[in-house]
């Protein structure tokens, strides 16, 4: 197979994903307010990082959203462990993209890296609290 | 029929199934169908730059890199100046993720570990034109901090994946020696 038959191959395997994806991101779009987002954040510091690490897992779009949030959600007076948690998972966690990832990369490999993203985002959100009161 | 569409590749089930969502939505919320088709296709404009930029990222790949290349540079053998180039090409690396998949999943086929896949993935988080903004929001302390966070978690999740395989792999062979 020569090169230009192959990538001719994979743009061929990749159109229906790319469409599909384009499609569900459009719905994902049309469907949530962003801003209705911010009233789910009304918990305790631990709690509310679960919730912002679940909200930017299953968000989907332009990263420059999440900080445009992320801003709002510091000036309503939620911490900065669920503000940085949410704009980390926001572009590391893919629910949308899950089902295109796992075709492409495997189930196995989607899941277990996704699930690991979530666990880092939180842990970075705690991460930065820790460095930002120590320096 | 069902053994056609079982036949069918994963992708192209995929695209299936959201089009039978879409109907729905069109039988049903006729308003949101118009408005979704109207920011798909503004989506779908502003993707064509840099769904080139995948493709030729692809045809590139296809034309350097030989099968030989990925098992002797790639497959084993990967140092840590492989993670930091992967890591710089991922951070400098434009577009939405999705576009990405196609060209991950080659480079997966000819043998790349799941590390390396994880940490492009974990780094495309790094996005440098909107570090401006984010400076902006969360002052330039914390941007650092969050970058330098990130950057650091797409090497642990890097080695954690490897790390995964590696155990799966084992109890695999265990299971079928057994």
């Amino acid at each position: 197979m020569t090169p230009l038959s192959k990538t001719l191959k994979s743009i061929l395997m990749t159109l229906p994903i790319l469409v599909g994806m384009v499609l569900l991101i459009g719905l994902f779009q049309t469907v949530v307010n962003p801003e209705a987002m911010l009233t789910l954040f009304r918990f305790n510091e631990v709690l509310n990082s679960f919730v912002g690490a679940s909200l930017g897992a299953v968000a989907a779009g332009n990263p420059i959203t999440s900080y445009i949030l992320g801003g709002e959600m510091l000036e309503i007076g939620i911490g900065i462990v669920p503000v940085v948690a949410f704009i980390i998972a926001w572009v590391t966690v893919g629910i949308v993209q899950l089902p295109a990832e796992i075709i492409m990369l495997g189930k196995r490999f989607a899941i277990v890296r996704n699930i690991l993203s979530f666990i880092s985002a939180i842990l970075i959100g705690i991460l930065t609290y820790v460095i930002l009161q120590i320096c | 029929m069902l053994k056609k569409i079982k036949n069918l590749p994963g992708a192209v089930k995929f695209l299936i199934v959201v089009l039978i969502l879409f109907c729905g939505i069109g039988i049903f919320a006729q308003d949101i169908f118009i408005e979704n088709i109207q920011k798909s296709f503004m989506l779908f404009k502003s993707l064509v730059p840099s769904l080139l930029l995948v493709f030729l990222f692809i045809y590139i790949f296809n034309l350097i890199i030989t099968d030989k290349f990925v098992k002797k540079h790639l497959h084993k053998n990967v140092g840590i100046i492989h993670y930091i180039a992967v890591a710089v090409v991922a951070i400098l690396s434009t577009g939405p993720i999705y576009m990405w998949y196609a060209y991950l999943s080659n480079v997966k086929k000819e043998g790349v570990n799941d590390g390396l896949i994880a940490l492009f993935l974990y780094n495309r988080a790094i996005k440098l034109p909107l570090l401006p903004l984010m400076i902006s929001y969360f002052s330039l302390k914390t941007t650092i901090i969050i970058t330098l966070l990130t950057l650091i978690f797409s090497f642990l999740n890097a080695i954690l994946i490897n790390l995964f395989n590696k155990q799966y792999n084992h109890e695999n062979s265990n299971r079928i020696n057994n």
